[in-house]
């Protein structure tokens, strides 16, 4: 008496479990047109932020895994390209963010070194012979003179 | 020597002056003065030479590209593979008209290179066997500007006679 229900309940368990994995799936698919565009757009972003002459190389490394595994196509890295695309996309913002900063840095660091480099002639006609004769003396501060 | 004495003085500041200038101009000069790309196309080893000149229809040939990046940023480069003749070869400002058949996506930085293997599709009817045929690569890049793959005016190719596969 107690089988048909028994094995009714069990089927629809086992229907409601499929159904909740197809469900599940279905939430985890990774639509590979959006996901390309955004790789697209972070690359554009990422190029524009190296034309300005900010490092991007680390980026541009986990840009290219991000490649390897949307040409892989399979759902699992789908995921993980987009969950790289997500963190990428912080590292972006926020260094188009700073990009100002960045490059009005770099410039000053630049034309320190270059104000430097240009400031040695200088430096050496005015302070060489003083020096040289600085060494020259106390080289000799113990000679005697002879008549 | 007296090193105080005008001329020696004179020589030393003079080759001093050139060293700095010089070095100045090496800190300003722009990284990449003359921009450009390069595609090539190696046998299976990944060398030059030794190509394959006769091919089986329909059979998959193992080839290797090379890219190289020196625009002065990272470029995403495309290499597009097709089938062609001696009257559709691309040109430095037109692709060949022939259909793509394989697309191959790559990321590189400034001043990198790669090279790796593809596995090209000898994709003929038979009205092609006997007859030379150009297996085609071409460049294409991300333009960031337009927001388009746009093609770089490069490209590589390899004539093969095809042949009947042999009966198994």
């Amino acid at each position: 008496m107690l089988k048909k229900p028994l094995t009714i309940a069990i089927v629809l368990l086992l229907l409601m479990t499929q159904a909740l994995s197809i469900h599940v799936y279905a939430i985890d698919e990774i639509d590979k047109e959006s996901l390309w565009n955004k790789y697209l757009d972070l690359y554009r972003r990422t190029a524009v932020l190296a034309k300005r002459g900010i490092n991007v190389s680390s980026i541009v490394v986990e840009l290219r895994t991000v490649l390897e595994l949307i040409e892989k196509g399979d759902n699992d890295s789908l995921v993980k390209a987009s969950n790289l695309l997500e963190s990428i996309e912080e590292k972006v913002t926020k260094l188009e963010g700073e990009a100002d900063n960045i490059v009005l840095m770099e410039n000053l660091r630049k034309y320190s070194i270059v104000a430097a480099i240009l400031s040695i002639p200088l430096l050496f006609y005015l302070l060489f012979p003083r020096l040289y004769l600085a060494i020259w003396f106390r080289a000799r501060k113990r000679w005697t003179v002879e008549k | 020597m007296n090193l105080l004495d005008d001329e020696v003085l004179a020589v030393l500041l003079a080759i001093i002056v050139v060293g700095s200038v010089f070095s100045a101009a090496q800190l300003l000069r722009p990284s990449v003065t003359e921009p450009f790309t390069a595609i090539g196309l190696l046998n299976e080893n990944c060398k030059i030479g030794e190509y394959p000149s006769k091919v089986f229809r329909g059979e998959n040939l193992t080839l290797c590209i090379y890219l190289y990046n020196h625009m002065g940023y990272p470029l995403l480069m495309q290499v597009r593979y097709k089938i062609g003749t001696n009257t559709t070869l691309p040109t430095n400002t037109t692709p060949s008209p022939m259909p793509t058949l394989l697309v191959y996506n790559k990321l590189l930085d400034n001043g990198e290179n790669i090279t790796f293997h593809v596995e090209v599709p000898i994709a003929v009817n038979e009205s092609y066997v006997g007859k030379r045929i150009a297996l085609i690569f071409e460049l294409w890049i991300y333009d960031i500007d337009r927001g388009e793959w746009v093609y770089d005016g490069r490209w590589v190719h390899l004539y093969v006679e095809v042949l009947e596969p042999p009966i198994p």
